[in-house]
């Protein structure tokens, strides 16, 4: 059987690895995201069950009327829509992926 | 005129822990240090009560009830979290950045930038703020020295918006008189308390003493603060880009050569580069690797290597050019036609960490400070006056190369100034 030489071409797009694949599709700006646990499925309050929804929140993304954010009411960091009457400045950062748990 | 930016976080620790706590926007808050000992942040209101920095808790626990004044324990992974973020961003913005400290950046501003240097700083603080979510002040002016205290005057004034540049004239003056010598960057206690009995208690005095009179009594370090002070700039900003394992430059020939002279010039001008960009990282090298290799149209192709330790680290382009062009004389075979040079610095250590030699092995150590003062000299008037304004010798002038240069047919004028014709 003859050999078969391997060979890397310059030319060959580059392989991406699945991790750094994910993390810029979900994480495009990192240093303006945070990652929030929550949403309505917060698990029980002692902590007993962990919570089933993560939320990207991307503090560099425009914040458009009715967008899904985390905004600032009565001094907490709440789960909102962005509405006409929402001050920017209130609007702590717009919720870019929403990641819940299926198993 | 350079300019230098200092990106200062104000009350940094405090700033982070009101990210996630909308409710203590416009409260007092302080953070302790750790096993909460001592006061090591606080927030305006709580400076505005009178709560002093460095204080024990327990001086002020009557202060904090009295108040209700938010206290929290430190957090360090949080405030390097965000530390690192706000590094990122200026990292992103400027040519050129210097992580000072947790909550400091020094940077550098690109020629669009220097175009209107206060909206671009106001722009960058603004997108900081908006994107880590923490206030920064900004001082801009011609040296580190005084961008120290232009971002201080920013924090101190709301007016400013956060960003103030400072440029030496009569407004400067005034503020020189106005600080205390002991808060100049670079002024210690004991040389603070010194200079108070030698009445030079303010930056402005300080500034104006002869040279000679700086260096007797502060040493070199102290000639530099006086000249910084002056916006004569000493202390460059030392990049803190990921520290490289090794710096290579290579370059193919315009065209294949069998002579020794233009491939000398080519490591010439390799080593002096690289050894610059070493420099700039604050680095020295052991190892010097050079090779050349031949014309794929003259088979065999060949490319020897050759390589040079150094006894002690070194960063000195001489000696380094010397080394090169050694190693050059020994791989080198009159006859055959060479296509591209490359030289590598590997094996680094950090310059000023002198090491033991044995006796002759290394330079005597002030020797070595004279060198490394001339490449740093060097290498500032690079920078202001373009690139190779100072080089070796044997090093051609861009454009000047004899054949192995690259091709620069379609090159546009190295000049912003177009003339008409």
């Amino acid at each position: 059987m003859p050999t078969v030489r391997m060979t890397r071409s310059a030319a060959n797009p580059k392989v991406q690895d699945p991790l750094e694949n994910l993390t810029d599709i979900l994480v495009p700006s990192p240093q303006a995201t945070f990652l929030f646990r929550g949403g309505e499925d917060a698990g029980t309050p002692d902590g007993a069950r962990p919570p089933r929804h993560i939320l990207v929140v991307d503090r560099s993304h425009p914040v458009t009327q009715g967008a899904d954010a985390i905004l600032e009411r009565d001094g907490r960091l709440v789960r909102g829509t962005v509405s006409g009457d929402t001050e920017e400045a209130l609007v702590w950062g717009v919720i870019t992926w929403e990641l819940i748990r299926r198993s | 005129m350079p300019l230098i930016g200092l990106c200062d976080c104000n009350n940094f620790f405090v700033s982070c822990e009101r990210l996630f706590r909308p409710d203590l926007k416009d409260r007092p808050v302080i953070v302790l240090s750790s096993n909460d000992g001592c006061v090591i942040s606080r927030s305006n209101e709580a400076k505005a009560i009178g709560i002093p920095m460095g204080e024990p808790f327990f001086k002020v626990e009557g202060i904090v009830k009295a108040y209700k004044v938010h206290v929290f324990s430190t957090n360090f992974p949080l405030y390097e979290d965000i530390s690192k973020r706000v590094h990122a961003v200026i990292r992103a913005h400027a040519p050129e950045t210097e992580d000072y400290s947790v909550d400091e950046s020094f940077f550098s501003l690109d020629i669009a930038a220097l175009r209107s240097p206060e909206a671009y700083a106001r722009t960058l603080g603004e997108t900081i703020r908006r994107w880590v979510g923490v206030p920064v002040s900004i001082g801009l002016a011609p040296t580190k020295t005084l961008a120290k205290l232009a971002a201080e005057y920013a924090k101190k004034h709301a007016e400013t918006n956060g960003v103030h540049r400072l440029e030496p004239g009569a407004e400067l003056d005034a503020l020189l008189e106005r600080t205390p010598v002991g808060d100049v960057w670079g002024v210690g206690r004991r040389y603070a308390d010194f200079l108070n009995r030698c009445n030079t208690g303010n930056a402005r005095k300080l500034r104006d003493k002869p040279d000679d009179w700086l260096r007797r009594h502060l040493t070199i370090r102290g000639l530099q603060t006086g000249w910084e002070l002056r916006g004569v700039s000493c202390i460059p900003i030392r990049t803190t880009d990921p520290p490289q394992k090794s710096i290579q430059v290579s370059r193919s020939f315009g065209a294949p050569t069998t002579m020794i002279e233009p491939i000398r010039e080519a490591v010439t001008t390799f080593v002096s580069r690289g050894a610059e960009k070493m420099r700039a990282q604050g680095m020295r090298a052991r190892v010097l690797h050079v090779y050349i290799t031949t014309s794929r149209f003259h088979p065999p192709v060949t490319c020897p290597v050759g390589r040079m330790t150094f006894e002690a680290p070194a960063s000195y382009t001489p000696t380094l050019v010397t080394a090169a062009l050694d190693v050059l004389d020994e791989i080198f075979v009159r006859g055959e036609w060479y296509v591209k040079a490359g030289i590598g610095l590997s094996e680094f250590s950090e310059e000023g960490q002198r090491q033991l030699f044995l006796p002759g092995a290394s330079l005597d150590p002030q020797e070595d400070d004279r060198r490394t003062r001339y490449m740093e000299a060097v290498d500032r008037i690079n920078r202001v006056l373009g690139q190779d304004a100072i080089r070796p010798a044997a090093m051609p002038a861009r454009g000047k190369e004899s054949g192995w240069g690259p091709r620069r047919d379609h090159e546009s004028p190295e000049t912003t100034e177009h003339s008409l014709r």
